[in-house]
């Protein structure tokens, strides 16, 4: 085999390795600070039991979803009922395929990989790497309306049910909020984006860094709400409710295999902020701060360092606004998603057009 | 007579958009989230706290017994008959000693069944069942909950041994 | 008929009656501690004080007998206060034990205290006692301590039992209540036990029932007990499928409020450890389908005149109807033996026990299932092959068959449905685990043809069945087509039956008085 395919393979399975090792240990220690910051917030202490500061308690959780009884009722759809976990798992984990975390650095000058020239803090540089984003984690809504499905539980459907509408209903906010971004930026490559952002606005006296929140603060918003809604955090958790629908979509699920959906919902969240911070946050970069100027091994620490910042920003703020926010009437929802934020959203839209339309013709900036 | 329902004003712009509102509630709970990390939480550490429970707390039995250890009950079913939960199983037999007559031959309360109301503490003629204050016996096995005379006679924790115990975490 | 005034209401009553039945007789309670109807007035406690116009002072209701025009007040200020005072007279040596006291519960001064009495005494000194070493016999407890002092057993041994064991020791406070036995005078008579219901207090207690139980933890039965052929009636004290105890029901017909202590007492086979656990086939244990399909082939397999039922007269009427209907489709002798010299009108002794140790033999004769006197020569010759034999525990069928008691333990074929195992039981090819009275419905006929109820108190223990459903699906195995499913049915069909012997045997009955009678004229 031509040795450039086989280092890229080597490279990209090493890549696929580090990041779901890290990415389900990010799942874990998330779920520990969820539950210990909505502790704080209600003046509680939290798990404490497990080792210092319940740091091993993921690894008990973990292990108590092991030991369950793996039980499979006898009225549930035995195929689908089995794939549902799984489908819901594998689109929250192939999104972050394309989710850039730093800079590239130059490949070892010699062995494997120094036929590639470069190596990417990236799995997969597509061009159209936020549509792919779009078309994968829409996916992520079969999982869990064939477990509403599968399970033949009425609550189960009916849970499955409102997951769908609602992800139908702010997947359109959601993709034409970031529209906006794209026209900004003019690609929908991640890295590209974060490239761009790098920049200044300079029609204005004072500099201000060309961070997506900046050029598109309403666009910004809106995004952030859709992805609450898309991940189904509170104030839109509706496809769960212990009171009404008994649990949701996941009423017949057990052991591993609620641990799948939990490990999917999370790791939504967790891709969600990363993929905020590249949009909106400027990625690993900070703005009046250089940081290509340092040694190739020190600038990757400093802007995984940052990337983690920023995206750890925002995974707080879905915790912080979930144990803030009571959650939303499904009719409250829905006018919502379909009356407020998509006129919005196009709005924003027609307007970032025009603003170009008009910078074009007349010329400014 | 006709009730008159104010209507609420209607909202302001800036209520209906909802954000300051979002923003304000953001803020309370970062509020308390810096206050318990700055150590001003309101819970109780338990299994190394304990909370100072009021006297007439009610809790795990007791049989208090005579200076010479001679069980004081004696049998009366008061209790048996009056517990709400039919925790209780007395069945009596004869006192060697005929001042006292009767005694319980066999005693024993289901700590799975009480609701610890302490009707049999009020009930009891004699003063032969008290409810203390420990709280503390949990067990993994339904047997462990069934108190008999034995038990009953010596597990109650003494009120000030418990006290003492209060006082030290506080 | 005497009309007078209750507090307020004018009734009628019958003639001769003291105030407190009167009072009794439209819903108004009197208190009292020693009047008791079948004793004589001593108008000793006066607990019953009540007010009588015009008379200035109180008078005792028990010893007050209706006048026309009487005006009664039961419920006036004095009256009251006058109750609360002797209820506290009363306590004064009382040592008010309830928790200990068996009598807790169903005590006449408990409830009179806590009902006309007030919640405090003002008496301070050192309460009397007595010693406890007493010899009081075997049935009863006797603790003086709490003795009132009615006198109800002075009375009650002197005219009831007519043996006057009981007498006053000492005098004033310290008066005792105190057996002598002497004389041939015991306190162990056949009607001791009644004492525990007649004492008001604690003084007299059961001792079989001593410390067993509280008596509200009971259920109580109405029954007849099944002891003789008197048929006192009687209530069954159970708890939890188990006797307690046995306590007298008022039946002025019958067995008035007393019962004797045979009766009382001996319901321990009811519970004994040789209740047959179930039913076998050959000595091994076998199910009820497997039995009772072998008991009803074996009873068809020896043809008419070798086959035979025989009965205890312990069975039910309506158990007896189908012991007839299955000798019917045999085509075989139902029959009872008679014991040696037994008339069920044989009195034992002056009050109720009868020399009949069985409780139906009347409604088995109404029946048509009587003595066969050939039938234990067939027995012990060898004629019978195949035997169906019922309940020979009883006593009296026992003492029947036991001169031919190894001829039956080798009969080839024989079935025993039995509550408790004896000799046949254990000989037995077939044996079927019948109920004990307790656990049974139906009714007795008693020795002048009263047919009474008994009620079933529990179900029967462990794999034991009801008398009635064993027969009935022996009968249906025999291939007879019975119509009465149960024990209601089956009183039904035989009412006519009974009410005809009942008369038979009333003017039996009074020809014999009469005959008596004139005997004693001439
Ligand atoms: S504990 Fe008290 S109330 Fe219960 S049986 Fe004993 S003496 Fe009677
Ligand atoms: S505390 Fe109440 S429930 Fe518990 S044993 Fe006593 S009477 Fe029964
Ligand atoms: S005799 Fe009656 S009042 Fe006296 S101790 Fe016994 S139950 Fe109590
Ligand atoms: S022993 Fe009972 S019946 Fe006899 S005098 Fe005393 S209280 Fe009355
Ligand atoms: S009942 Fe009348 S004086 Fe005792």
């Amino acid at each position: 085999m031509d040795s450039a395919v086989l280092a890229t393979v080597i490279l990209a399975l090493i890549k696929i390795a580090l990041i779901l090792a890290v990415l389900f240990t990010g799942v874990a220690y998330y779920s520990l600070a969820e539950r210990k910051f909505s502790a704080f917030m209600q003046d509680r202490i939290g798990p404490n039991r497990c080792g210092p500061f319940a740091l091993l308690q993921p690894l008990a959780d973990g292990v108590k979803f092991f030991l369950k009884e793996d039980v499979i009722p006898h009225h549930v759809d035995k195929v689908l009922y089995l794939a549902a976990p799984a489908m819901a798992m594998i689109p929250a984990m192939a999104t972050i395929a394309v989710v850039p975390f730093a800079d590239p650095i130059p490949a070892p000058a010699s062995g494997l990989f120094a036929s590639l020239g470069q190596i990417q803090f990236q799995l997969a540089d597509i061009n159209v790497g936020m549509l792919y984003i779009f078309a994968v984690s829409g996916l992520a809504v079969y999982g869990v309306v064939i477990a509403g499905w599968a399970s033949n539980n009425k609550y189960a459907l009916l849970g499955s049910l409102r997951a769908s509408a609602q992800m139908i209903s702010y997947e359109l906010t959601l993709g034409l909020s970031v529209l906006g971004v794209f026209m900004v930026y003019e690609t929908l490559q991640l890295d590209a984006i974060v490239a761009a952002q790098t920049s200044f606005i300079s029609f204005l006296p004072v500099a201000i860094p060309k961070w997506g929140i900046v050029v598109q603060p309403l666009g910004f918003l809106l995004f952030l709400i859709a992805t609450f809604a898309e991940t189904s955090r509170l104030p839109f958790d509706l496809p769960e409710g212990e009171a009404e629908i008994v649990a949701g979509y996941h009423v017949e699920y057990g052991s591993m295999k609620f641990m799948l959906f939990m490990l999917a919902e999370y790791s939504h969240m967790i891709i969600a902020s990363a993929v905020i911070t590249c949009l909106f946050l400027g990625g690993w970069n900070l703005p009046w701060v250089d940081m290509s100027s340092l040694p190739a091994v020190q600038r990757v620490a400093a802007q995984l360092a940052v990337f983690t910042a920023k995206a750890g920003f925002f995974a707080f703020l879905f915790i912080w606004v979930r144990w803030t926010l009571p959650r939303f009437r499904y009719d409250q929802l829905m006018r919502l998603g379909w009356k407020v934020l998509l006129p919005l959203a196009i709005a924003n839209l027609v307007a970032t057009g025009a603003f170009y339309v008009v910078k074009y013709t007349v010329g400014i900036g | 007579m006709a009730i008159i329902v104010k209507k609420p004003a209607p909202l302001t712009f800036w209520e209906r958009i909802y954000l300051p509102a979002i923003l304000k509630g953001l803020g309370m709970t970062m509020r308390h989230m810096i206050k318990t990390l700055a150590g001003g939480g309101v819970t109780i550490r338990y299994p190394e706290q304990h909370k100072r429970v009021p006297n007439n707390y009610r809790a795990l039995h007791v049989m208090p017994t005579w200076e010479d250890g001679h069980i004081k009950c004696v049998a009366c079913e008061m209790c048996s008959t009056v517990c709400p939960a039919n925790a209780i199983t007395v069945h009596a037999e004869e006192d060697e000693n005929p001042e006292i007559e009767k005694r319980a031959a066999f005693y024993e309360i289901d700590e799975l069944r009480c609701i610890f109301c302490g009707f049999c503490e009020e009930v009891c003629p004699r003063d032969a069942i008290h409810l203390t204050k420990n709280y503390e016996f949990v067990t993994d096995n339904r047997e462990g909950f069934l108190y008999g005379m034995d038990r009953l006679t010596k597990t109650g924790r003494l009120v000030s041994e418990l006290e003492a115990k209060e006082n030290k975490d506080r | 008929m005497p009309k007078i005034t209750i507090d307020g209401i004018e009734c009628e009553v019958a003639d001769g009656l003291n105030v407190i039945e009167a009072a009794k007789t439209i819903g108004i309670h009197i208190p009292h501690f020693c009047y008791h109807p079948a004793l004589s007035l001593v108008g000793q406690c006066r607990m019953c004080l009540i007010e009588l116009d015009p008379i200035p002072k109180l008078q005792t209701a028990c010893s007050t007998f209706v006048k026309d025009g009487m005006v009664i007040r039961t419920n006036t200020e004095k009256v009251i206060k006058a109750r609360k005072a002797i209820m506290e007279f009363l306590l004064i040596n009382h040592p008010l034990d309830c928790p200990e006291c068996d009598q807790a519960g169903e005590c006449d001064l408990q409830n009179n205290s806590f009902e006309f009495g007030q919640g405090f005494s003002r008496f301070e000194e050192q309460k009397r006692t007595y010693s406890r070493d007493i010899p009081v016999g075997e049935k009863l407890v006797r603790i003086q301590d709490r003795c009132i002092h009615c006198t109800r057993c002075i009375r009650f041994f002197r005219e009831i039992v007519q043996n006057e064991v009981m007498t006053y020791q000492w005098r004033g406070n310290n008066t005792a209540m105190t057996p002598l036995e002497q004389d041939g005078r015991r306190l162990d008579t056949n009607y001791s036990g009644n004492m525990h219901e007649l004492c008001p207090c604690g003084a007299l207690t059961l001792k079989d029932f001593r410390f067993k139980t509280r008596p509200w933890n009971l259920a109580n039965t109405e029954s007849v007990c099944p002891l003789c052929s008197t048929g006192c009636n009687i209530f069954i004290d159970h708890k939890q499928r188990k006797i307690f105890r046995i306590r007298p029901r008022v039946n002025m017909d019958v067995n008035t409020w007393w019962i004797c202590d045979f009766g009382r007492i001996d319901f321990g086979y009811a519970h004994s450890e040789t209740r047959i656990a179930g039913p076998r086939v050959k000595g091994a244990d076998a199910d009820w389908k497997t039995a009772l399909d072998t008991a009803a082939g074996l009873l068809k397999t020896t043809g008419a005149s070798a086959t035979a039922i025989l009965c205890s007269a312990d069975a039910t009427n309506e158990e007896a109807l189908l012991v007839k209907k299955l000798a019917a489709a045999l085509g075989c002798s139902a029959a009872s033996l008679p014991a040696p010299g037994v008339d069920p009108l044989e009195m034992e002794d002056h009050l109720l026990l009868r020399a009949d140790k069985a409780a139906n033999t009347q409604g088995l004769k109404a029946l048509g299932i009587v003595p066969d006197p050939a039938l234990a020569d067939k027995l012990s010759g060898g004629a019978i092959k195949t035997l169906l034999l019922i309940n020979p525990f009883n006593k009296q069928l026992a003492a029947a068959l036991d001169g031919v008691r190894d001829a039956v333990a080798k009969i080839p074929n024989l079935v025993v449905l039995d509550h408790n195992e004896t000799d046949f039981s254990k000989a037995a090819a077939v044996v079927l685990p019948g109920a004990v009275w307790a656990e049974k419905n139906g009714t007795f006929t008693n020795y002048k043809g009263l047919v009474q109820r008994i009620n079933q108190a529990f179900a029967p223990a462990g794999k034991a069945r009801g008398d009635f459903d064993i027969l009935l699906a022996l009968a249906q195995g025999a291939g007879a087509d019975i119509a009465c499913k149960t024990h209601i049915d089956a009183y039904n069909e035989i009412r006519d039956d009974l009410l005809k012997l009942e008369a038979q045997i009333k003017k039996d009955i009074e020809a014999l008085q009469k005959a008596a009678a004139e005997a004693e004229k001439a």
